[in-house]
């Protein structure tokens, strides 16, 4: 490996994504159609994990994340962590839980089961949205 | 909805199974920049589920020996060995090793783009792992 070039340093234009989702077949989807779609993608299997790479200073624009998920919190608390900490990373939350929508009125929501191209076209709206970094 | 492993013969699939977000998203996004399709797990149960999953078509599984679950990464990988021939099953246990295997999973890879150093990516883990300690409270 040796003499082989290190890019990794390099910045990056693309939208940086953390996709929060305990079902591991739905996260692999939505996670590969948003890399597809030009977009940076992190895969978190709970909130826990998430913050936890937050912490870690990898930079985060958006956070798509389930409602239902194991560990210390789930997608509400998550939201609300985040608005706290982070008010620079937007929040989109989903379920399939019928009302779900209500626990954070305030937060772009999308149901379950939902498009790639819905949840794509949120995720832009949303985006769009975000103050431009620095 | 996409099948991440339906993408063509040139973009064969690796199973990453590791528990910590840190070291798999690197290890991942390193398997990703050399051109494999890439699908993550954080326990055994996850990478098991995708196993048994119809339609995928996977070519490595590389999982940590130490990953949770039932089964654990070990026992994943026997039951991979003895009911998936077909996959190559590659043991971790550190950052060190998992990127070294990496590694030599870019070195005969796709090569989509090219491969950095592996202790590129273990000295990034470890300022990443540093970080987040920093950052959570004792």
């Amino acid at each position: 490996m040796s003499g082989k070039a290190a890019p990794m340093a390099a910045a990056s234009d693309k939208r940086r994504l953390l996709v929060v989702e305990d079902e591991v077949l739905v996260r692999m989807i939505i996670a590969e159609a948003t890399r597809d779609a030009g977009y940076e993608v992190a895969e978190a299997e709970s909130a826990d994990a998430a913050l936890a790479y937050i912490a870690s200073g990898r930079p985060v624009d958006l956070v798509f994340s389930d409602i239902g998920l194991p560990g210390s919190m789930n997608g509400v608390a998550l939201a609300r962590t985040l608005a706290a900490e982070h008010p620079e990373i937007m929040v989109i939350l989903t379920s399939g839980q019928a009302g779900a929508e209500a626990l954070q009125a305030e937060t772009p929501f999308i149901p379950k089961p939902y498009s790639i191209a819905e949840a794509l076209i949120l995720i832009a709206v949303t985006l769009a949205q975000k103050p431009t970094d620095g | 909805m996409a099948d991440p492993t339906h993408q063509g013969s040139e973009s064969p699939t690796v199973l990453v199974l590791e528990p910590d977000i840190v070291v798999r998203s690197e290890i991942a996004d390193y398997l990703r920049d050399c051109g494999y399709t890439v699908i993550e797990t954080a326990s055994g149960d996850e990478a098991m589920l995708v196993l048994k999953a119809s339609g995928m078509h996977i070519a490595v599984l590389l999982a940590d020996a130490t990953a949770p679950g039932a089964p654990d990464g070990f026992g994943l990988a026997q039951w991979a060995r003895a009911n998936r021939s077909g996959i190559d099953v590659i043991l971790t246990g550190t950052p060190e090793r998992a990127a070294r295997a990496a590694g030599d999973l870019c070195d005969d890879g796709p090569a989509l783009s090219k491969p950095y150093d592996p202790q590129v990516v273990v000295d990034r883990i470890k300022r990443l792992q540093a970080a987040r300690k920093r950052a959570t409270p004792p």
